[in-house]
């Protein structure tokens, strides 16, 4: 009775309407053509950003559109009401029930790995051992104090600071001040013979912000901060280009202060012992790279092999081959994507339950073509 | 379903007369196609009239098997010679002349082909940019264009400066001129070292000929000094030596002191010319050096001295005219290479890429599949089963060469059969075929002839288009180095744009057939099936494929969807399919929507398969081919022309009182799945 009642209510007429499917497909159809058109001139990040993982858009900053996130999201309620309402189950369905079975857990597999998943780079020279790896896009100021046995750091994600704020470092005692914080910046030296007024390792005086850049990952953000302890205060700029961290000696006590990359801990010590890169014969185009890696954790050590397609896979991290340079003197380089997407084997299973559920419909068409049609007409009350 | 399988149309009798017209339009235009692809391979375009020399032996042939390295991948000289011939001139000979003949003549007497008209230039203005003489479109030669190499190599830095996607058709085309003239002036110089050179390399002494163990005196060639060289430079330190002491220079020490300086000096200049045959197996890694690179080498040009020799020997039997002695050269330059070689590094076996080249079974096909199309449409005609069954005859036939070609292909590279954008065409092409021959053999529908036909040949068509760039049996990228995902998911996807393309296909043949007048509903209902069939096939493997893409980028790069251009293109071809079933389902559209809809669906698809590539972003952004966008959009605006035609012609259709179109739209579909 209840459920029949339900099932009658206006809403779940609406929420099981397949125009809304057919408007949702229609719509991300468009959205996946304007963003794909929008990355040729502002990049993959800012078209994500803009259309994919938006909930509402603006085309070319005057028409509204609906983002593809919301649009997912009334896809997805829509699958859920059509599955719980409208779907007759019978035998002769079942393909196509596994099949939308399955674009469910493809769902859950999206907004998880939209939520959830994290990815960095990890590029080590030959002989490098890290256990963290470098956000592509977040920046971070690193402050930690010299000539201690141990290294205890401090970190402020860049994006929370605006000027003006007061930031606290507790740890080192000692108080942040944040005058500039451009997303991207140029640097300056100070003019021949005279000395700069900003503390920096490379001798910067000034820091102006520059145009971004479409590609995100390209960004060399800088910041001026005034640092105090105690009864002393030196203001710093620090930049994303700087070849070290800046010295900064407050009330007697040495300091260091770094603007770099957010660090992302790894499950492990990661070491690279050797790159290697086959090219084809006579050109520069690789044929394969790969690099030989130490894993080193609590209880485990084993040395390891990473080549292209033939990734290493630890604790719910993933370390892909991605590329190689060497630098000027000739040491080789090798860069690793890390990824934390403990739900990566959603998709798989989603891929696995559509295949499944497309082959039973296909062959149940096939075997009965005759009660095909009475049941495709019984599931339409209309 | 009389005599003969399903029509397309009814018979003659009941055909309106614009249906009539327009199929002998479209007859006359495989007319004008089939006479451009005769062209292709025949006469010149605005020639001056220059005929070229005659060449000094009768036939290059022998030169056809010598393994030669181009763009990583060691590939038969006559390959090499057509590919290049083909990038200069958009042609795979010159002046009836195969291509090796022509690269012969290049490499062993080039002063003699500056006159060749092989240059292509498809757009005039670029002539007159670099002040050259211009003829309009056509072919030029080295010598007309040599006049303009300082302004050329100048505008064709400035445009190489402009990123790839933002070029105009005359930056690109300054880019690709230079680019082959540059290639050109390294092949004229590339067997430089075999021929005596007056200024260089002259031992004018009978003294300094002695002392280099030369036979006489007079002018000799980099080789042979250069096989010389430790004597030589020995000679020279010690020439230098009893300058220091006694500072006086002896005849015989400043030829040797000048032989010297010029060796390195050519070293230098030359090293970097191409046509690398001489291959070394060194510490596991395959290296493959241009005769120059060996000689400048002390180690090397010793123990490849032999086959720099033969390599002389067919450079002087080649200026003497002397065939066997030509002939008898090129073997002898194998079987050192061979020997030296030993067991260290197997060669590839050039005879299935030499006879893949010399037949080249798709063309064949090619003409197979217009003669069918031709024949086809003459069937609607007239209207007489016989052109049909003729053309069924051309699709089988057709499809059987289509088929060698590609499993040659395959043995040839051992890949799976589709590794680029060229062979995407092919394949899908041949995938188009088959499933035309399946339906008219087990089905009796005759859509099925004529739709394989059109297809096939249409897109082997626009194959060659593609073909142009040069090999077509091209290296892989490191990441795409693995045949199980190109074997699944390319091959998946791909089969996906096959599908969609066929549905479009019909989807056009379903519209003439709805508007066409005395429209015979159980025909039309036919067709439908064909058309929901097809695109339901489009829609599982297209979704398979781009499934399958996402578990190959998170294996390789961990992620399974990163909304890259192509992973874009492919979502929206399901999108697109899965839209059209849904809105089928919920009675949104009609049969004439479905049809409608797959019309559009072919260009959803072209934008997915290379319309993306041409944005020049992302990862998969290989193939960027000159002339794509262009095409695309007249296609999009001639399909849109199609549909308003066929929307007009429905509704007036609609409006007659005999009208059976209502009834047809509102019958529900059957085939729903």
């Amino acid at each position: 009775m209840l459920v029949e009642a339900v099932r009658r209510s206006r809403l779940v007429r609406v929420a099981i309407d397949l125009r809304i499917t057919v408007a949702c497909l229609a719509l991300l159809f468009l959205l996946t053509l304007l963003g794909t058109f929008h990355q040729v001139s502002y990049g993959l990040y800012d078209a994500q950003q803009r259309y994919f993982g938006a909930w509402v858009t603006l085309v070319g900053g005057i028409m509204p559109l609906p983002g593809a996130q919301l649009v997912l999201w009334v896809l997805f309620v829509n699958l859920l009401a059509v599955t719980v309402f409208r779907f007759v189950y019978r035998w002769s369905r079942v393909g196509i029930l596994i099949t939308h079975l399955g674009m469910f857990v493809m769902f859950f597999g999206m907004f998880f790995t939209s939520y959830f998943a994290q990815e960095s780079s990890l590029r080590l020279q030959e002989g490098e051992w890290r256990n963290t790896s470098d956000d592509y896009y977040e920046w971070e100021v690193a402050a930690w104090r010299e000539g201690t046995e141990t290294r205890e750091v401090s970190a402020v994600d860049l994006r929370r600071l605006a000027p003006g704020d007061q930031v606290a470092l507790p740890a080192l005692g000692l108080t942040m001040l944040v005058q500039e914080n451009y997303p991207s910046a140029d640097a300056f030296l100070p003019p021949e013979g005279s000395a700069s007024p900003l503390l920096n390792a490379r001798g910067i005086a000034d820091l102006q912000p520059r145009r971004r850049s479409v590609r995100p990952e390209e960004n060399q953000p800088g910041v001026i901060v005034q640092v105090s302890g105690a009864s002393e205060s030196a203001a710093l700029a620090l930049w994303a280009l700087d070849p070290a961290p800046t010295p900064v000696t407050l009330a007697g006590r040495r300091y260091a202060f770094s603007l770099r990359r957010v660090r992302r801990p790894l499950p492990a010590l990661i070491g690279l012992q050797d790159f290697r890169a086959d090219f084809y014969p006579g050109t520069d185009t690789p044929r394969s790279f790969e690099s030989d890696v130490v894993v080193e954790a609590p209880g485990t050590r084993r040395p390891v092999l990473i080549s292209m397609n033939k990734p290493l896979r630890f604790e719910g991290f993933t370390f892909y081959q991605a590329s190689y340079d060497f630098d000027a003197t000739g040491a080789a380089y090798s860069t690793f994507a890390v990824v934390e997407n403990r739900g990566r084997i959603v998709p798989y299973v989603a891929t696995a339950l559509i295949a499944i559920g497309l082959t039973v419909h296909f062959v149940q068409t096939l075997v009965r073509p005759g009660r095909r049609r009475r049941g495709a007409a019984r599931e339409e009350p209309s | 379903m009389s005599a003969g399988p399903a029509g397309l149309i009814g018979p003659a009798g009941g055909m309106a007369r614009a249906t009539r017209l327009l199929l002998l339009a479209v007859l006359a235009v495989l007319v004008v196609l089939a006479l451009s692809m005769i062209g292709r391979f025949g006469r010149g375009d605005r020639s001056t009239g220059y005929a070229p020399p005659e060449p000094d032996i009768t036939s290059a042939a022998a030169l056809r098997p010598l393994m030669v390295i181009e763009d990583g991948r060691p590939k038969p000289l006559d390959s090499y010679a057509r590919n290049t011939l083909l990038r200069y001139s958009g042609r795979e000979r010159y002046a009836g002349q195969p291509a090796i003949d022509w690269l012969a003549r290049v490499l062993l007497t080039p002063q003699k082909t500056y006159r060749d008209e092989v240059f292509l230039v498809d757009n005039p203005e670029v002539l007159e940019a670099i002040g050259a003489p211009s003829r309009g479109r056509g072919r030029y030669s080295f010598e007309e264009l040599r006049g303009g190499f300082l302004e050329l190599e100048e505008l064709a830095s400035l445009a190489a400066d402009v990123p790839a996607e933002q070029r105009n058709p005359v930056q690109r085309e300054l880019i690709r001129i230079w680019n082959n003239l540059l290639d050109f002036t390294g092949l004229l110089a590339s067997f430089r070292f075999t021929y005596p050179d007056q200024e260089a390399f002259l031992v004018d002494s009978e003294a300094a000929a002695a002392a280099l163990q030369l036979p006489a005196p007079g002018p000799y060639s980099y080789l042979d000094i250069a096989l010389r060289r430790e004597l030589v430079e020995e000679r020279a330190a010690a020439a230098l030596a009893d300058h220091g002491e006694s500072g006086r220079l002896a005849d015989t020490d400043r030829i040797v002191l000048g032989l010297a300086q010029n060796l390195r000096l050519w070293d230098q200049a030359y090293g970097n010319l191409p046509l690398a045959v001489i291959p070394m197996a060194a510490g596991g890694q395959e290296r493959w050096l241009s005769p120059w690179q060996a000689l400048a080498e002390p180690g090397l040009a010793a123990i490849t001295g032999d086959e720099l020799i033969a390599l002389r020997d067919l450079q002087v039997a080649y200026v003497e005219g002397r065939q066997a002695r030509f002939d008898l050269a090129a073997r002898t330059f194998q079987i050192a290479r061979e020997r030296r070689l030993g067991a260290t590094m197997a060669l590839p076996e050039p005879a299935l890429e030499l006879f893949y080249r010399r037949v080249d079974p798709l063309s064949y096909a090619r003409w197979a599949y217009l003669l069918g199309t031709a024949l086809a449409l003459l069937a609607l005609l007239i209207g007489r089963p016989l052109p049909e069954r003729a053309a069924v005859g051309a699709l089988a036939l057709g499809f059987a060469i289509h088929t060698a070609g590609i499993v040659l292909r395959m043995l040839i590279s051992g890949r799976p059969p589709v590794t680029n954008l060229y062979e995407t065409f092919v394949f899908v092409g041949w995938g188009a075929v088959g499933a035309g021959l399946y339906l008219r053999h087990v089905r009796g529908n005759a859509i099925g002839t004529l739709s394989g036909l059109a297809i096939g040949f249409l897109l082997l068509w626009i194959s060659g288009k593609f073909a142009a760039e040069g090999d077509t049996l091209r290296q892989l990228q490191a990441v795409l180095d693995t045949n199980f995902w190109l074997s699944t998911h390319v091959v998946v996807i791909t089969s996906g744009y096959c599908a969609c393309v066929f549905a479009g296909f019909i989807g056009h043949v379903y519209l003439f057939q709805f508007v066409e007048g005395r429209a015979d509903q159980a025909r039309l209902r036919q067709t439908y099936r064909l058309l929901f069939g097809a695109l339901a096939f489009g829609l599982v493997l297209s979704f398979t494929g781009t499934m399958l893409g996402g578990i190959w980028a998170d294996q390789s790069w961990g992620r399974f969807w990163g909304w890259d251009p192509k992973e874009n293109g492919a979502l929206m071809i399901v999108l697109w399919c899965a839209l059209l079933f849904h809105a089928r389902l919920g009675k949104m559209i009609r049969e004439y929507g479905m049809a409608v809809g797959s019309v559009i669906g072919i260009m959803v698809v072209m934008l997915a398969w290379f319309g993306i590539n041409e944005l020049g972003v992302g990862l998969h952004s290989y193939g960027f081919t000159e002339g794509v966008l262009p095409g695309l959009l007249v296609y999009a605006a001639v399909e849109a022309a199609f549909l308003m035609a066929i929307a007009l012609l429905a509704r007036r259709r609609r409006r007659r009182p005999d009208a059976t179109a209502k009834s047809t739209v509102r019958t529900p579909a059957a085939q729903r799945g």
